[in-house]
C-alpha cells in the first residue's frame, strides 16, 4: 500500500486528505505544528468576537480522522530528502512514497525600525491569535486589557482585526496606504460606502499612510510615527499588509522556488512525486484571468481536490475556472465574480443596480460579461459563472439579470441607477 | 443587507451555560412542575392575575389562564427583541410578526373569548397531532356536538390536518408551520433564541433525535387508532388500557417531555429540544418535507469558508456546514426553516427557498 504523506493541516491539505481516502485505500499521514485538528482559519474571528467556541470552527468531529484512517501527527517538518524518499521531524525520519505540500502562508513583516518590540502582531496563525487574545482580552469580556491599538493594512485580513479589537472595546487606529478603502480592488462607488461604513463604527480610519518608525516603552510598543510625521499612541500594532507562501524552511532543499512552490497545472513540483497546494503555491503558468499566487481559502480547496488526483496518478488538473471571492466588511458582505476592473477603459461598460447602500454592478468588455460584483447583495455563483463563461451580453442580460440574485426571501430588488 | 451581531454570545454567563443559564433553568424547570402537578404553589402568582383574568374572562384567574399569560408575554417581549435584532431581514420580520399574531390571538386571546361567550375554547393555530385531543374520537364528537360554531371548529381541524397541511408543506415546507403559526415554535424563536447555539450538532445526536422522535409519532399514531377502535367497540375492549395510554402519554409525552424539558432546558439544551426530540407534529411535517416538498436550503456554489456559523446557530442542531462547504444543498427532515443559518453567515452562501421541483415527483 503506497504511503501518502501530507505537510500541513489547513484546508488545502485536509482536501487533499479526504479526496485521497474518497479514491483510494493509501496510508495517509498529515504533519502539521499548528494545531492537532483541522480548523478554519477564516473563522478566527468569530471565536475572538465570541460567536463561537473554539470547537465550533474546527468542521470535522474528532472521530471523522480515526474513522476515515487518516491520521494525524502533530510536528514541525524541518527538512526532506527527496532522493530517499524522507521527511524529517527534527532527528525523526518518515518515509513516503507521495508527498503533497500544503504549508500555507505567513504574513509579511512591515519591515519598519522598531519592529521587534513586543505587542506587534500579524494575524494569520492560531499563535498570533492566542497572542492577540492575551494581549487585549481582560478577565471579562469588554473589559480589555489595553484601551488603545493600531492596525496597518487595508486588506480582508486588515478590516477583520479591526473589526475583533472594535468588538472587545478597544479604540483602533485603522491606517491604510490608499485615499479610501481596498481601493486598488474596490471600485470607487463601493470602496467609499465601505469608507463610511468603517467610520460609522467609531474607527478611526487614517488613509494614505504609512509607519515610517515604531517607539517602545520597556520594551512595549508605545507609540508610531506615521510617514507625514504625526505620532500616535498606541498599546498594540496589527500588521495585516498581506500574506506571503511560507518557504523559508525549503530553501536549499532542491526544490524549485519563486515566491512560491512552483508548480504545474498536476501540482507537481520539480522533485519526483513531490506535490504542492494552497497558499504555498505559485503556478508556473496560471490559466487566463487568474494569478500564479492566489493566497484563498477556495483555491486550497479547489487544488487540494487536484492534489489528491495527481498523487493518486489519476487524470486531472488545477484549472480554477472564473475567478470568485467573498468576503465582509463589519455589516456589508461582498461577493465577486471574474473580473471588476477598477481603473475606467474604453472598451469597459458598468451597469450598477442599488438598494440604498446595496450595490449590483456587472461589467462588460466589449459587450460581453466580464465580471459581476454585489455589495450587500448576494449572487448566485452557478448564474454569475455561467454567464461570464458565455460572455452574455448587455441585451441578454436585460431580461436576465434578476437570475443572479440570490438575496434572501422578500428582499426588494435592486434597481438600475441612472449613473 | 443589514447584518446581525453575536458578539459575546459565547462570553456571556446567560447564553454559555454559565451559572445565570443554570439558574435560568432550575427556576423555569420549577415553574413547570409546579404548574403541572402542585399548582398550589403558584397560587399567590395566579391570585395577582386575578383583575386581568376577570378584564378577560369574567372569572378568577387559574395556572392554566397564568400560564397562557406569561407565554403570550413572553413570545411578544422577545419577539419585539428579535425583531430588533435582526432588524432589517425582511424573512425575520414577516416570519416573527406571523408568530406573534398566532400566538396572541390566535392561541390567547380568541379561545378566551370563546369561552366567555360559552363556545368551545379552540385554539386555531394548533392540529394534531401536536394537539392531540383534536382528533381524538370524544373531543371530536363533543366539539361537533357543541353547536355551529363546533361543527365548524371539527371542520377547520379535520382540513387543516389532512388537507391544507400537506399542501403547504408541499410549497413552502415545514416552516410555514414550525417557524411561523406555531406556539411552541413562536416560544422557541423568541425567547430561545439567545439559547439556539445550544443545540447539540454531533451525529449521535441526530441519531437519538431520529429515534426519539419517530417514537412518539408511533406512540401517539398507535394512542389515536387506539381510541378510535375502542369507541367503535364502545370502549368495551380496550377501555382501561387505552384510558391508560392515554394518561400515561399525557403525563411522560404532554408534560413531561414538552413542557419541563423541552422548555426548561431552554438554557442548557438550547430552544428546540421538544421541536426536535419531541414534537410528533414536526416528525409527520419532516417526513413530508424530506421526501415530498419543494423546500430546501439552497448553498451558493463554492463560497463556503466552513466557518461554521450556520451550524452553531442552527437550533435543529443540524450540521449545516458539513452540506454548505461541499456546495450541496441543505434537506433534512427537522429543518425549521428558521432562516438563521442564512443570516448569520458571513459569506452569502445559503437560501431558503422553494424550488421548482419537489424531490420526488408523483
Ligand atoms: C484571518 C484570516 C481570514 C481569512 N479569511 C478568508 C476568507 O474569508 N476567504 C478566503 O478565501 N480566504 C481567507 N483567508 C485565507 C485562507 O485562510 C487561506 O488561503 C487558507 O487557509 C490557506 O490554506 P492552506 O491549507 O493553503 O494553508 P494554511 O491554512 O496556512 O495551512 C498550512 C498549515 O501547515 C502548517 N505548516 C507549515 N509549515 C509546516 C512545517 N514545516 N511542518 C509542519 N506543519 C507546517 C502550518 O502551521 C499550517 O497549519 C483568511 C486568512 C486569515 C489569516
Ligand atoms: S456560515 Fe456560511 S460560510 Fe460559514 S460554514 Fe456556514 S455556509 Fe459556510
Amino acid at each position: 500500500m503506497q504511503k501518502i504523506i501530507i505537510v500541513g493541516n489547513g484546508i488545502s491539505g485536509i482536501t487533499a486528505a479526504r479526496y485521497i481516502r474518497k479514491k483510494s485505500d493509501a496510508e495517509i499521514l498529515v504533519i502539521s505544528n499548528e494545531s492537532e485538528y483541522f480548523f478554519s482559519r477564516t473563522a478566527l474571528m468569530y471565536v475572538y468576537m465570541g460567536h463561537m467556541k473554539w470547537e465550533h470552527i474546527e468542521p470535522y468531529e474528532r472521530n471523522f480522522w480515526s474513522k476515515n484512517r487518516i491520521n494525524l501527527k502533530k510536528g514541525l517538518v524541518t527538512s526532506f530528502d527527496f532522493s530517499e524518499k524522507l521527511v524529517f521531524i527534527g532527528n525523526e525520519k518518515i518515509s513516503y512514497d507521495k508527498l503533497i505540500l500544503a504549508c500555507g502562508s505567513k504574513y509579511k513583516e512591515l519591515g519598519a525600525p522598531g519592529e521587534k518590540t513586543e505587542g506587534i502582531f500579524g494575524m494569520y496563525s492560531k499563535e498570533d491569535f492566542d497572542q492577540i487574545w492575551n494581549w487585549t482580552k481582560g478577565a471579562k469580556w469588554r473589559a480589555p486589557r489595553i484601551t488603545k491599538a493600531t492596525v496597518i493594512g487595508g486588506g480582508l485580513i486588515g478590516i477583520e482585526l479591526v473589526e475583533m479589537l472594535h468588538s472587545e472595546g478597544i479604540h483602533v487606529d485603522f491606517i491604510i496606504r490608499d485615499g479610501s478603502f481596498w481601493s486598488s480592488v474596490l471600485p470607487s462607488l463601493e470602496s467609499e460606502i465601505v469608507t463610511r461604513h468603517i467610520l460609522s463604527k467609531g474607527i478611526n480610519l487614517i488613509t494614505n499612510e504609512g509607519i515610517s518608525e515604531i517607539h517602545s516603552t520597556e520594551g512595549k510598543v508605545s507609540g508610531l510615527t506615521l510617514n507625514s510625521g504625526i505620532v500616535l499612541n498606541t498599546e498594540m500594532l496589527g500588521v495585516t499588509i498581506g500574506v506571503e507562501p511560507n518557504i523559508s524552511f525549503l530553501q536549499n532543499s532542491g526544490l524549485k522556488l519563486d515566491k512560491g512552490i512552483l508548480v504545474n497545472h498536476r501540482l507537481e513540483t520539480n522533485q519526483k512525486d513531490v506535490f504542492a497546494v494552497g497558499d504555498c503555491v505559485q503556478l508556473e503558468a496560471p490559466d487566463q484571468g487568474r494569478k500564479a499566487i492566489e493566497p484563498v481559502w477556495y483555491t486550497g480547496r479547489m487544488m487540494g481536490e487536484v492534489a489528491a488526483i495527481s498523487a493518486l496518478g489519476l487524470d486531472g488538473e488545477y484549472h480554477p475556472g472564473v475567478w470568485f471571492n467573498s468576503a465582509k466588511f463589519f455589516d456589508i458582505e461582498y461577493q465577486v465574480y471574474g473580473s471588476v476592473p477598477v481603473k475606467e477603459k474604453d472598451e469597459l461598460k458598468n451597469i450598477v443596480f442599488r438598494r440604498n447602500d446595496d450595490v449590483l454592478r456587472l461589467v462588460f468588455e466589449n459587450d460581453k460579461l466580464i465580471g459581476v460584483q454585489g455589495l450587500g447583495v448576494r449572487v448566485k455563483h452557478e448564474i454569475a459563472e455561467k454567464y461570464i463563461l458565455n460572455g452574455a451580453n448587455e441585451v441578454e442580460l436585460n431580461s436576465k439579470w434578476k437570475e443572479l440574485l440570490f438575496d434572501p426571501e422578500f428582499y426588494a430588488l435592486p434597481a438600475l441607477a441612472t449613473n | 443587507m443589514n447584518a446581525i451581531s453575536n458578539d459575546g454570545v459565547w462570553f456571556r454567563s446567560i447564553s454559555s451555560r454559565g451559572i445565570s443559564a443554570w439558574g435560568i433553568g432550575v427556576i423555569l424547570t420549577g415553574f413547570y412542575v409546579a404548574l403541572y402537578w402542585f399548582p398550589t404553589f403558584l397560587e399567590p402568582l395566579i391570585r395577582l392575575f386575578d383583575p386581568l383574568s376577570f378584564l378577560l374572562r369574567m372569572k378568577p384567574a387559574d395556572q392554566w389562564f397564568l400560564y397562557g399569560t406569561f407565554y403570550t408575554l413572553a413570545v411578544t417581549i422577545f419577539g419585539i427583541k428579535f425583531l430588533k435584532k435582526y432588524k432589517g431581514n425582511k424573512y425575520h420580520f414577516y416570519r416573527t410578526l406571523v408568530l406573534i399574531f398566532c400566538q396572541l390571538v390566535l392561541a390567547y386571546l380568541v379561545p378566551i373569548w370563546l369561552s366567555r361567550i360559552n363556545q368551545p375554547e379552540f385554539y386555531f393555530s394548533y392540529f394534531w397531532p401536536l394537539k392531540r385531543e383534536y382528533l381524538f374520537p370524544s373531543d371530536l364528537s363533543h366539539l361537533y356536538n357543541s353547536g355551529n360554531f363546533g361543527v365548524f371548529a371539527t371542520f377547520w381541524s379535520v382540513v387543516m390536518i389532512l388537507i391544507a397541511t400537506p399542501i403547504l408543506t408541499y410549497h413552502f415546507g415545514k416552516r410555514w408551520y414550525c417557524s411561523w403559526v406555531c406556539g411552541c415554535g413562536a416560544l422557541a424563536e423568541t425567547a430561545g433564541d439567545s439559547f439556539r447555539q445550544l443545540s447539540d450538532t454531533s451525529v449521535k445526536a441526530w441519531k437519538w433525535e431520529r429515534w426519539i422522535i419517530y417514537s412518539v409519532l408511533l406512540l401517539i399514531v398507535g394512542l389515536t387508532i387506539l381510541l378510535w377502535v375502542n369507541s367503535y367497540y364502545k370502549g368495551e375492549v380496550l377501555g382501561s388500557v387505552s384510558r391508560a395510554y392515554a394518561k400515561g402519554y399525557g403525563f411522560f409525552i404532554g408534560s413531561l417531555f414538552s413542557g419541563v424539558v423541552g422548555t426548561g432546558f431552554y438554557p442548557i439544551m438550547g430552544s428546540r429540544v421538544w421541536c426536535r426530540f419531541g414534537c410528533p407534529m414536526a416528525a409527520i411535517l419532516g417526513i413530508q418535507q424530506r421526501f415530498f416538498s419543494k423546500f430546501r436550503i439552497t448553498t451558493n456554489g463554492g463560497q463556503c469558508i466552513s466557518c461554521g456559523n450556520c451550524s452553531t446557530y442552527c437550533e435543529m442542531g443540524i450540521d449545516v456546514r458539513a452540506y454548505a462547504q461541499r456546495g450541496e444543498n441543505i434537506v433534512r427532515a427537522s429543518c425549521v426553516g428558521c432562516g438563521v443559518c442564512s443570516s448569520v453567515c458571513p459569506r452569502g452562501v445559503l437560501k431558503l427557498e422553494s424550488g421548482k421541483e419537489p424531490r420526488i415527483k408523483f
